[in-house]
């Protein structure tokens, strides 16, 4: 067996609901209860400097994942190349504007992208290609 | 996502129940009302259930999930949440200190 499960095809949708519905069962008994993240008034306290426990525990869960990703990988259990890496978008995506959205508008938009041209016209209009933003997806080096 | 959130309402069901720590509250601070807490924590869930789609996802499925495979995006997201967090809270410190 080699994880990822669902995406390697090894489990199908009703194990995956099944196995969510565990995932979703221990998760919720442990972090939100068990460590007193069911109370807002802990969860917002960090941001009064009082309680850095929040902090503690989301870096603590991101070392834990980040090595266990690590040496699964590592010793062969977990195909690294099919788990989802979410794509870094660091801006608005300018791909495909939607047409006769208005985004055109001469204020609405930096004077680089602007097109000499009406408001209702420039509405629909495609931008040039070279304005594009392209979306650069980062993969994991495992 | 139905199958999850029926686990995770049970699990935190199960948890409190065994804890002994079942009971009925509007969690606040000491000098803010229940109605204005309530009304503050649907307008937080609707602007954070738009935001965590623009986003392609929330604190666990960015912040958390993409900062273990060090994703770019990812880290910008949770430094951005922070931030933000950490410059409101000060115009909300009646609804908790």
């Amino acid at each position: 067996m080699k994880a990822p499960l669902y995406p390697l095809g090894i489990i199908g949708e009703e194990a995956g609901f099944i196995a969510i519905f565990f995932l979703g069962l221990f998760f919720s008994a442990s972090s939100p209860e068990r460590a007193g993240f069911g109370s807002s008034r802990k969860l917002t306290s960090i941001f009064y400097f009082k309680d850095w426990s929040v902090l503690r525990v989301m870096f603590t869960a991101i070392v834990v994942a980040m090595l266990g990703l690590l040496y699964l990988t590592g010793i062969g259990w977990m195909d690294g190349d099919a788990v989802t890496v979410k794509e870094t978008i660091l801006g608005p995506d300018r791909r495909r504007p939607p047409a006769r959205c208005g985004l055109h508008h001469r204020r609405l938009l930096p004077r680089h992208l602007r097109r000499r041209r009406g408001l209702r016209q420039a509405g629909c209009l495609r931008l040039h290609r070279r304005h594009v933003r392209r979306h650069v997806p980062v993969h994991l080096p495992l | 996502m139905t199958f999850q959130f029926a686990g995770v309402f049970l699990g935190g069901l199960i948890g409190a129940l065994t804890a002994g720590r079942m009971r009925f509250e509007v969690e606040r601070g000491p000098r803010a009302s229940a109605r204005m807490r309530l009304l503050l924590a649907f307008a937080g869930g609707l602007i954070t259930g738009v935001a965590a789609r623009l986003a392609r996802g929330c604190t666990s499925g960015q912040a958390l999930t993409g900062g273990a495979q060090l994703a770019l995006g990812s880290w910008a997201f949770m430094m951005a949440v922070f931030a933000a967090a950490f410059g409101l809270a000060v115009f909300l410190r009646r609804q908790w200190q």
